[in-house]
């Protein structure tokens, strides 16, 4: 083991496309992962190179060990996980650039060629765009570029071939890859992974404490694009519906009960026999149907409009109406909902769900409940003059909309009513929720996103991060839940122009991305290429990305209605084989044939002038044996026939990688063969 | 390899030998002894190398994981590869169809020497061929390109055990171009072989006649004439004369000439050497044999069984080793 072994030798060729791939499949993951593993990455490149010239060796195995455990080590400690998308995709990186550092083996080259491979779709785990796709299948060139340079002799010494080569057996692959994306039967998880994809990290969370926020984040960052089936509805009116706060524990609105995945008993789930609860519901008028493309969050819970109906496999509706994804999305998700713009919800409202939503802290705000118990007096006891009059309050007193409000401590309900006065969405839903319960009005908070930005091109929303919004739900008897908005009263701007508005007016409102991205949709002709931009990605998301099973059955449904699944699988075989079948033909077309070489027949055309001067080549007669004979019968054309015989020869017989015909291009040649006098 | 070999223990011998006698008669029927073969689906096989495998497992695992994440992306990722693959199964076989293959001759050489096979490759239309490998007996071993050239001439070098007529076996033409996914090989069976002659073993148990009469020990006194020039290879020179180191640095088969030497007619009797073991007795016969022709002498060459009249030139020289091989 000591005495050093047989070395593999990797070919340049492979080399340079090997170490460019290894780099350009690890880039993309550069953004996300720590600055020390782009440092080893780097390194363990320039070691490769380094020990290709012959400047340095291999590492022995000690040095390589202690890598090893540091790195992993280091990755534990960045990430407090080994496992998981962003610990998983770290280490793969560390372990895969490290075994650069030991190709010495035929087979350690061709398993980093085909880790490569494995690296890029990790890619996919990330982000899904248009632009990355391209990228990525750029990169997929360099890989096979390096596994066909593996295979080459070494004689081989032109290097642009094999990407050229690559390129071709890439893109005659791409019919039957997209055939079988389009075709071959999807199958549904085998196995629900709960895992962060680690790119959502956005969206909103599951607790909502308007105090302790000093500047409402938000980010330019796309939330979800809807497109609405028949019309689309006013701006105003899209409340998007994601979260319901019930729990109010002094500082913090929490969701009443969160569901797991696939539990039975507190959600709803689709294909599952209905619930007793969900017929405690009256749909009312025309629906609105759309389509929605959510971004990766991360998080089971799905925006849709009040209020929505379960139509989509793999969602569920909570009794207070959220829908949520069976798993986290952690890839770009599309669903296909239905809502009811007018309703009639849980008209009879449960013990459980009643106390639920009147529930307060036993201690604190006093000065509010006071307040709240003065008013409903005022009000004679009536809900809606109650609501009317709590409405009227902070559209009158010097309430106003900001979004860098400030901080509030200890009972910060009295603090925000009586002292500041000053705050955002979640401050005003919050407030009104705890003065509807102070009186014993059922109320909660609802969350979510308002509005969005209607992209002309292709006539669908846009939701952005910052277009989140917070409202409350009152319950009135017979009425039921019904939707209040206290933003409203306060800054109507807000509700009818959106928050892109309110920060277009006042730039120090919102943190600098938002500001860019505001600033960015003044500007005429940049919001129409974003715009176009959008509209591709959004194409690419709805067609390619969000392809997914139930897309696969509707367009099976469209044009092979009444296809049995056996036979479907018999025509997607049967289709592949001839997806290969009509390739090898075009491979094959290239029979061999009768080709005749231009050069070849430009010096057959020489042997016709030459015999019209009265020397016939014969059969089997090399050039220069006709040149020989040349100088004997006709010695005055010697010169002519020996220029071209060598023209010939240097052309016909000119070794792989020397130059044929000594540089010239086959047309010159042609050429100088053709004006050689005689 | 060495997994390999700790498997063929459990295989019983009778079943190896047994499927042996199947597969070559197999291959009997489909690919015949000719001296001309253009490789087709008659005589192409393939199958997915061990690289090849780990690359559908690759595949696979991306399918479970784009599954698993419903990722639509990683799925199509992993489609992609199954039709790399597939494709990448058409151009390794187009890679070897069209190949036209002929052996004529081999070159004679000496026991533990080298024989010499030549192979000629010829492309057709504008296909091309890439890292084609030739392997004669497992260890006669050349790759070849043919991409810009119409055709090319691999060497194939098989050491000589035994004396006499070497016939090798089949040819195994193998590629794994483009990506080494898949194996893709022909045995091809050709009518060619090459004299093995003894290994000349330096002696001095000659007793020379001279043409004029006389019985006179010959030893110490031919020395070797000089290394004088180097000319073109030709068919028939010996291989021993070749100019390896040029050959090597990529330059034409060229072989070393020595001077000549005064004419004088000598007879190599087999009866010298008796008493000496016969395989011994070829290689002293064998030594005089190239000593004399090095030297540009007349010699004739009696055998128990055949007698070479005198004479001189390379065909004699053939001639006579020939016979020795041969006995």
């Amino acid at each position: 083991m000591g005495a050093k072994q047989y070395t593999y030798h990797i070919h340049r060729n492979a080399l340079i496309w090997l170490l460019s791939a290894h780099f350009f499949s690890v880039f993309p993951h550069f953004f996300r992962t720590p600055i020390w593993l782009v440092s080893i990455v780097l390194s363990c490149i320039a070691i490769r190179i380094m020990i290709y010239r012959g400047r340095w060796d291999y590492p022995n195995r000690a040095v390589k060990f202690v890598l090893v455990v540091i790195g992993v080590v280091a990755i534990y400690a960045n990430y407090g996980a080994v496992m998981g998308p962003d610990a998983g995709v770290a280490l793969l990186i560390l372990t895969y650039s490290l075994k650069l550092l030991e190709m010495q083996k035929k087979k350690d080259a061709y398993i980093i060629v085909l880790l490569t491979y494995f690296v890029i779709a990790t890619n996919f785990l990330f982000n899904t765009s248009f632009l990355l796709t391209i990228y990525l299948f750029l990169v997929s060139i360099l890989v096979t570029a390096a596994l066909l340079g593996m295979n080459q002799s070494n004689q081989q010494k032109n290097i642009k071939r094999g990407v050229k080569l690559s390129t071709l057996l890439l893109l005659q692959s791409a019919p039957l890859m997209v055939f079988l994306f389009t075709f071959f039967p999807r199958i549904p998880p085998f196995w629900v992974l709960e895992f962060q994809s680690g790119a959502g990290k956005l969206g909103l969370s599951d607790s909502m404490t308007p105090a302790d926020v000093a500047k409402m984040g938000g980010s330019a960052q796309l939330a979800f694009r809807a497109n609405f089936k028949e019309f689309t509805p006013r701006s105003q009116d899209l409340y998007w519906r994601a979260m319901v706060f019930s729990k109010f524990d002094g500082r913090s609105w929490k969701v009443g009960k969160k569901v797991l995945p696939g539990d039975k008993y507190s959600a709803y789930w689709y294909g599952q026999t209905a619930p007793q609860w969900i017929n405690n519901v009256e749909y009312q008028g025309r629906p609105v149907r759309y389509t929605v493309i959510a971004e990766i969050t991360d998080q089971p819970y799905l925006p849709v409009l009040d209020l929505p109906k379960l139509v989509e496999s793999e969602t569920g509706l909570t009794p207070d109406f959220r829908m949520l994804k069976t798993a986290p999305i952690n890839a770009i998700f599309k669903y296909e909902a239905l809502s009811y713009m007018k309703y009639r919800l849980n008209p009879f409202l449960t013990d459980r769900m009643y106390k639920e939503n009147v529930a307060l802290p036993e201690f604190g705000n006093s000065k509010s409940r006071e307040f709240a118990l003065s008013l409903f007096q005022k009000s004679n006891k009536d809900p809606e003059q109650y609501i009317i009059n709590v409405l009227s309050h902070f559209h009158n007193e010097e309430y106003s909309y900001t979004l860098k409000p400030p901080r509030l401590s200890d009972d910060i309900v009295d603090r925000f009513l009586f002292d500041t006065r000053l705050g955002f969405c979640a401050h005003y839903a919050g407030a009104f929720v705890y003065l509807m319960r102070a009186v014993g009005i059922p109320a909660r908070v609802v969350a979510g996103y308002h509005g969005g930005e209607i992209n002309p091109i292709g006539n669908y929303v846009l939701v952005h991060q910052f277009d989140a919004h917070a409202w409350s739900e009152v319950w009135l008897p017979s009425k039921g839940w019904v939707r209040y908005d206290p933003t409203a009263h306060v800054a109507p701007e807000r509700i009818l122009d959106g928050v892109q508005d309110l920060i277009q007016n006042d730039e120090s409102l919102g943190n600098e991305d938002v500001v860019n991205a505001v600033r960015i949709r003044q500007l005429p002709l940049i919001n129409e290429a974003r715009m176009a931009f959008d509209y591709m990605n959004y194409s690419w998301d709805r067609f390619v990305v969000g392809y997914n099973s139930d897309a696969q059955e509707g367009l099976m449904q469209k044009y092979f209605n009444g296809v049995l699944p056996w036979e479907l699988v018999v025509a997607v075989l049967s289709f592949s084989l001839a997806c290969v079948i009509i390739l090898a033909l075009v491979l094959f077309k290239l029979q061999p044939g009768k080709d005749i070489d231009e050069v070849e027949r430009a010096f057959s055309l020489f042997c016709i002038r030459l015999s019209r001067r009265g020397v016939e080549r014969r059969i089997g007669e090399t050039p220069n044996q006709l040149a020989g004979r040349v100088k004997l019968e006709q010695p005055a054309l010697y010169d002519s026939v020996v220029g071209v015989a060598d023209l010939f020869y240097q052309y016909q017989y000119a070794r792989d990688g020397q130059k044929k015909g000594g540089g010239l291009s086959k047309r010159q040649l042609v050429r100088r063969i053709k004006i050689q006098a005689l | 390899m060495t997994s390999k070999k700790r498997f063929n223990q459990f295989i019983p011998q009778r079943l190896k030998t047994a499927f042996h006698q199947i597969v070559e008669r197999v291959i009997e029927k489909r690919i015949p002894n000719n001296n001309n073969i253009t490789l087709s689906q008659r005589n192409i096989y393939v199958l997915p190398s061990k690289y090849g495998v780990i690359f559908l497992i690759v595949a696979f695992a991306l399918f479970l994981g784009g599954v698993n994440y419903a990722n639509a992306m990683i799925l199509g990722f992993s489609y992609l590869l199954v039709s790399l693959f597939v494709v990448t199964m058409l151009h390794t076989y187009r890679n070897m169809s069209g190949l036209r293959i002929e052996s004529s001759h081999g070159h004679n050489g000496f026991v533990d020497d080298d024989v010499m096979f030549e192979v000629n490759l010829t492309r057709q239309g504008k296909r091309t061929h890439e890292s084609v490998t030739l392997m004669w007996d497992g260890e006669a071993q050349s790759t070849v390109n043919l991409i810009d050239c119409k055709e090319s001439v691999a060497r194939l070098l098989i050491t000589a055990g035994q004396r006499g007529f070497y016939k090798p076996g089949r040819l195994r033409v193998e590629t794994n171009y483009p990506l080494g996914l898949f194996v893709c090989w022909s045995w091809l069976r050709f009518d060619v072989g090459a004299w093995v002659y003894p290994k000349p073993i330096e002696n001095k148990r000659l007793r020379v006649i001279p043409s004029g009469g006389g019985n006179q020990s010959l030893g110490t006194e031919i020395g070797t004439d000089d290394f004088s020039e180097l000319r073109r290879y030709v068919p028939g020179d010996s291989l021993r004369r070749v100019d390896w180191k040029a050959y090597a640095r990529g330059e034409e088969l060229y072989t070393k000439k020595f001077v000549n030497s005064v004419d004088d007619d000598l007879w190599i009797d087999w009866q010298s050497f008796t008493g000496v073991e016969p395989e011994l007795a070829l290689s002293y016969v064998c030594y005089w044999v190239l000593k004399f022709s090095e030297q540009n002498k007349i010699f004739g060459l009696r055998m128990p069984k055949e007698t070479i009249d005198l004479n001189k030139g390379v065909d004699h020289k053939i001639r006579c080793l020939v016979a020795l091989a041969e006995y």
